[in-house]
């Protein structure tokens, strides 16, 4: 037995040396949280000076942008040399699966901090109309652009464009025939060798109006069944197609110039065709700019559609590494292409009612193929 | 606890504390309840109960199914992983804390896209791993068990040593472990379903995978409809649905408090140990953590070769340079609205079981809700409110204010947490002894809570820092984080450059969370002692 | 005190309690585990409210059924809890000082009032260390010092035979001239230590004057 003496003994003389230290250390994690809580206070301080000096600043306007960074900040840069107008750029990517700036815009509706939206694709300025958000616009600049795929009134006004290409794996398919049409995708020879991206999204979903206006509903519809039936893989963005082709796991997907672009740039196996040149021709996918009704600063913005719609900013997409084909026939294409617009068979496809025709196949149709795909690459294992 | 006691713990509580709490909950949720209200139509409810059928509870299904998993899953490698570091002194031992922060920062997309990179090391017969639920799975596990791992140290370091030194008498080192993993599970527990939360309401990997849950679900409401309030009330619904499971949990976790286990004893147990099995078990904890993380960033770095290496990783420098000042200003923004609030909410609440479960409720609304409604409602309001408002609600810190709005049930759970370890009659004495409220929260209460809140203070700024679709909706134009700079170049950058950006931010998010570690190192180190 | 009841949710733990303190007399409150014997000292100390019944001290009413008339800090009194309530963060002496924060003195009669009392309990060498530093023993003489320090009227202890290291009550003889013996609820048996020893009817003394062995550790 021992006594209570002797285990207090005991107790202190387990205590090592070290644990003597803490109590310095605990006032001073002490002063730390004080530290913060000031700094908290400070920063609350700051806040209110620095945004008064950003509303005294006029000479800006503000870009909301679904284009790629790589080549929206260059041409954003290039405006502000000539103009000496700051723009502000806020950029977004279908990529990632975020809620997106289209969402931004429509909650800022009634007080909007955005001046321009320049869109990749003119499905989302057509919402945008519908929505109520975008102003008209007729830009001096647009001279020499088609008429047809720009709003008549203005609403949005489309130039430069990427297309809806099938890149395929040249590795997988040597000697072989290369596809040639989307309809390849529901061959027999490509069963659950070929893969497209989320027709929800992005340039997928506008392919997939242009379908239900060429085809018809029934055909289009039949077109969809079947892609499920030939074990065609839903994937989540235009990126991922370009990855997996790139990578063998597929031998063929329906995706954007631009991704083709990006992985022959990278040195990948892959080659890619214009689809349907034989037949209904191949989506032409072009930016469209619409001006925001309401936005602060409306002067700055049209002078930023005017540059963008100006011929050297056709060209300057046209020639960078955005590989973009120019609207203005008299701009020389982008070597990728290998031949002119007015040689390439388009889809007649009318933008104005896509708007109106997605929002009823996204909550109709569509959405049930989407789940149905999704349930099912949730359950199934690949079975090559 | 009886409904008489209850009501009268809550007629005690109703003075100060009530307007209190509820300010700060009703702030927090606010933007919430913005975009939902502004959303309801008369036909709303007959329109949510009809979406409960077929695909709508398919999907709630695969994501419980999904937030089980991770939960199930961090808590097997957080759990016991966290306890053996809070026990186990070994070299390098900062360094694997430091590193296990990396997948807090990193954007959960970053991750699904390095595992979908990762496949070609792998047969095709294989890749099913990175499929649909077990690439989701991956992704979920992967970004939570690092907070396992954290909510374990500091509850298996809150031990007393006397417990700690009887099991270590009957049973040796595994008696130790066994005696502080069962002290640290409340804690590991609580933030496996923190991660398992987060995990819920992020579409970003379940989408990219191919797992079609209730985030993706949500994400067709906004990105293919652009119907906020759909998206709003698919997401309300499925918090309506998952209630009564959640009431459950929240009222059994708001009646833990580790205080009687702690009784007067203050002394930490001694943490070193030598011998083979505490070797084994450390080594055997850094390999699942090598084997959880290294497919994806071996995916996300595999294009880095060959000779434009140099001009990828220039390039991701590059970006760092314009993006770092203001990435840290909204990390640290946040953290800091975040743990304010956290510590009043925690501070009001107490141990008054009510209010925690109410607390307890309200956070796991809150986290559990996507985060771009919460940022798309604070945005709307933004709009709404006069143009003097917007140095609040659209000025530089306008996405810090946000995050820290919506993760301020974090601080506020870590610091409950803390609350609740500290004795009751330490409170006691000051009431006895009359020591003025400020006095006492400033010199007892907030060093009290102090590891709390630096704990909480980190995580938040790393989960804000890594958010990018809340960020893109509330950035004020112009500006750009280092994390919406590799949004921004994702879709049409090469993979070389995508792949040098994530490297650079990776490595610089490792060494600033390393610095910190080496700073406290050092400085308890001239304190005259080592950890 | 006067019919003294106290109840959480179902758990009746006090019923109808009546009793008195006399001045400058120790009365040890002694019952088996769960008695109640620390809720009656919280109700003294004013840190609960009471279900039925007065507190009062030297004539004034301090509680009365769900009211605190007096607050805690203004009934002059201290209390050294079962778990000693020390701040774990201060050194012994910031302690103690912490809990003069309402007495009205000098920051400087205030460190000497501390120091002094430190040094009757034999701490002053141990005065910058804090309490996880401390020995259990060391921890609790700090309690007291910090109790004893505001020179209360009426000093509450919370199990004080761990304070004092010493554990049967006919020990504590050197402490307490009354006991009183709280079981079921109310007081069970009270007077002069004599007298209850040598006549004991409660179960808690009996038991305890049959033991042979004092039951130290």
């Amino acid at each position: 037995m021992i006594g209570p003496n002797q285990l207090e003994t005991a107790r202190l003389e387990s205590c090592p040396q070290r644990e003597r230290v803490p109590a310095q250390t605990q006032s001073l994690t002490r002063k730390w949280s004080r530290g913060a809580l000031l700094a908290g206070l400070f920063l609350v301080g700051c806040n209110r000076r620095e945004s008064e000096q950003q509303s005294r600043v006029h000479s800006d306007v503000v870009v909301y942008s679904s284009v790629d960074d790589a080549y929206a900040r260059p041409l954003c840069e290039r405006f502000s040399q000539v103009t000496k107008i700051k723009v502000r750029l806020v950029l977004d990517t279908e990529e990632t699966k975020s809620t997106g700036l289209l969402n931004r815009l429509i909650a800022e509706k009634t007080r909007p901090q955005a001046d321009v939206f320049w869109s990749g694709d003119p499905v989302r300025a057509a919402v945008l109309q519908r929505k109520g958000i975008s102003a008209p616009y007729l830009s001096p600049q647009a001279r020499g652009l088609p008429a047809g795929i720009s709003d008549p009134q203005g609403q949005f006004t489309a130039f430069s464009a990427r297309m809806r290409v099938i890149i395929f794996n040249q590795k997988l398919l040597e000697g072989k025939k290369a596809p040639a049409s989307i309809f390849d995708l529901i061959a027999p020879r490509f069963r659950g060798k070929a893969c497209l991206a989320n027709p929800l999204f992005g340039t997928t979903s506008m392919h997939a109006a242009a379908l239900f206006q060429v085809l018809g509903q029934e055909k289009a519809k039949e077109f969809f069944q079947r892609l499920t039936e030939n074990k065609v893989k839903m994937l989540s963005s235009n990126g991922e197609v370009r990855r997996r082709v790139v990578a063998g796991d597929f031998e063929i997907g329906l995706t954007d110039s631009d991704d083709a672009n990006v992985a022959l740039k990278e040195g990948a196996p892959i080659g890619f065709v214009l689809p349907d040149q034989d037949g209904m021709g191949t989506l032409l996918v072009p930016n469209a700019v619409v001006l925001i009704a309401g936005g602060p600063n409306a002067e700055n913005a049209k002078r930023f559609i005017d540059f963008l719609l100006s011929p050297e900013s056709e060209q300057w997409l046209a020639e960078s590494e955005a590989a973009q084909m120019a609207l203005r026939g008299e701009i020389a294409p982008p070597k990728f292409f290998g031949r002119p617009l007015g040689e390439i068979r388009l889809m007649k496809a009318d933008v104005a009612p896509m708007a109106a025709q997605l929002e009823e196949l996204a909550q109709g149709f569509l959405e049930e193929w989407v789940q149905q795909q999704m349930g099912l690459a949730a359950e199934r294992r690949p079975s090559r | 606890m009886r409904l008489a006691s209850l009501s009268a713990k809550v007629r005690q509580a109703i003075d100060w504390r009530l307007p209190v709490t509820a300010a700060i909950l009703s702030a927090a949720f606010l933007p919430i309840l913005w975009s939902v209200i502004s959303s309801l139509k008369a036909e709303s409810l007959p329109e949510m109960l009809g979406m409960l059928h077929g695909p709508f509870l398919g999907a709630l299904r695969r994501s419980l199914i999904l937030m089980t998993a991770v939960v199930a899953g961090s808590l097997a490698v957080g759990w016991p992983g966290g306890t053996l570091l809070g026990l186990v002194e070994f070299p390098g031992r900062r360094v694997l804390l430091a590193s296990l922060a990396v997948p807090l920062f990193t954007p959960s997309f970053l991750w699904a896209i390095g595992l979908s990179s990762f496949r070609p090391f792998l047969a095709y017969r294989h890749q099913w791993w990175l499929d649909g639920f077990p690439g989701a799975f991956l992704t979920g596990v992967v970004q939570t068990f690092p907070l396992v791992v954290f909510a374990a140290l500091l509850g298996a370091r809150t031990l007393p040593a006397s417990l700690l030194e009887a099991a270590q008498l009957a049973g040796g080192f595994w008696g130790f472990f066994k005696a502080s993993s069962r002290f640290s599970l409340p804690a590991g527990l609580g933030a496996s379903v923190l991660g398992g939360v987060l995990a819920l309401a992020d579409p970003g990997p379940a989408q990219i995978m191919g797992y079609h849950g209730i985030a993706s679900e949500i994400l067709i409401a906004f990105s293919a409809r652009y119907d906020a309030g759909l998206a709003a009330r698919k997401a309300l619904l499925m918090t309506m649905v998952l209630l009564p499971v959640v009431l459950a949990v929240s009222w059994k976790v708001s009646l833990w408090s580790e205080a009687r286990l702690l009784g007067r004893e203050m002394r930490k147990a001694n943490r070193r140990f030598e011998g083979i099995l505490p070797a084994v078990t450390v080594l055997g904890f850094v390999f699942i953590y090598v084997a959880l993380l290294s497919p994806a960033l071996v995916g996300l770095t595999r294009p880095l070769k060959g000779a434009q290496t140099a001009d990828a990783l220039q390039y991701g420098l590059t970006v760092l340079k314009q993006s770092a000042g203001t990435t840290l200003r909204y990390g640290f923004t946040a953290a800091v609205v975040a743990t304010v609030l956290g510590i009043v909410l925690s501070l009001t609440c107490g141990r008054c079981h009510p209010f925690r479960l109410t607390v307890l409720l309200f956070s796991f609304l809150v986290l559990s809700l996507p985060p771009s409604l919460h940022a798309l409602g604070f945005a709307g309001m933004a709009a709404q409110l006069p143009k003097s408002f917007d140095w609040f609600m659209r000025g530089g810190n306008a996405v810090g204010i946000a995050f820290g709005l919506r993760l301020s049930p974090i601080p506020a759970l870590f610091c409950l947490r803390a609350w609740s370890v500290m004795p009751e009659s330490c409170h006691q004495v000051a009431v006895l002894h009359g020591v003025p409220a400020f006095q006492y929260l400033w010199r007892v209460a907030l060093p009290q809570l102090a590891p709390a809140m630096a704990g909480s203070l980190l995580l938040v700024a790393l989960v804000s820092i890594a958010d990018v679709s809340s960020t893109l909706l509330l950035l004020p134009p112009g500006a750009g984080t280092f994390t919406s700079r590799i949004f921004g170049v994702i879709d049409n950058a090469s993979e070389r450059i995508l792949s040098g950006l994530c490297v650079v931010y990776v490595l610089s998010g490792f060494i600033l969370v390393g610095f910190f570690a080496i700073v406290e190192a050092l400085w308890r180190r001239r304190l005259g002692g080592s950890r | 005190m006067e019919n003294l009841s106290k109840a959480y949710g179902r758990n009746r733990v006090l019923s109808g309690l009546s009793m008195s303190v006399q001045a400058q007399r120790n009365l040890l409150l002694t019952g088996p585990s769960g008695c109640g014997k620390s809720t009656l000292l919280r109700l003294i100390a004013g840190l609960e409210t009471l279900d039925e019944g007065t507190i009062r001290i030297e004539g004034s009413l301090v509680s009365e059924r769900g009211r605190i008339v007096r607050a805690p800090h203004k009934r002059g009194l201290a209390m050294v809890f079962q778990d000693l309530g020390l701040w774990p963060n201060l050194t012994a002496f910031q302690n103690v000082m912490l809990g003069l924060a309402r007495v009205r003195l000098s920051r400087r009669e205030k460190s000497e009032r501390v120091r002094a009392i430190l040094k009757a309990c034999d701490m002053t060498s141990k005065a910058d260390a804090r309490p996880p530093q401390l020995s259990v023993g060391e921890q609790q003489r700090v309690a007291l010092a910090r109790a004893m320090a505001v020179r209360p009227k009426l000093l509450l202890l919370d199990e004080p035979s761990l304070v004092l290291v010493s554990h049967n009550p006919f020990d504590a003889n050197s402490i307490s001239a009354d006991v009183a013996v709280l079981e079921a609820g109310t007081i069970r048996e009270s007077g002069s230590l004599e007298q209850l020893h040598n006549r004991p009817r409660s179960q808690t003394l009996q038991a305890w004057k049959n033991e042979t062995q004092p039951p130290h550790v």
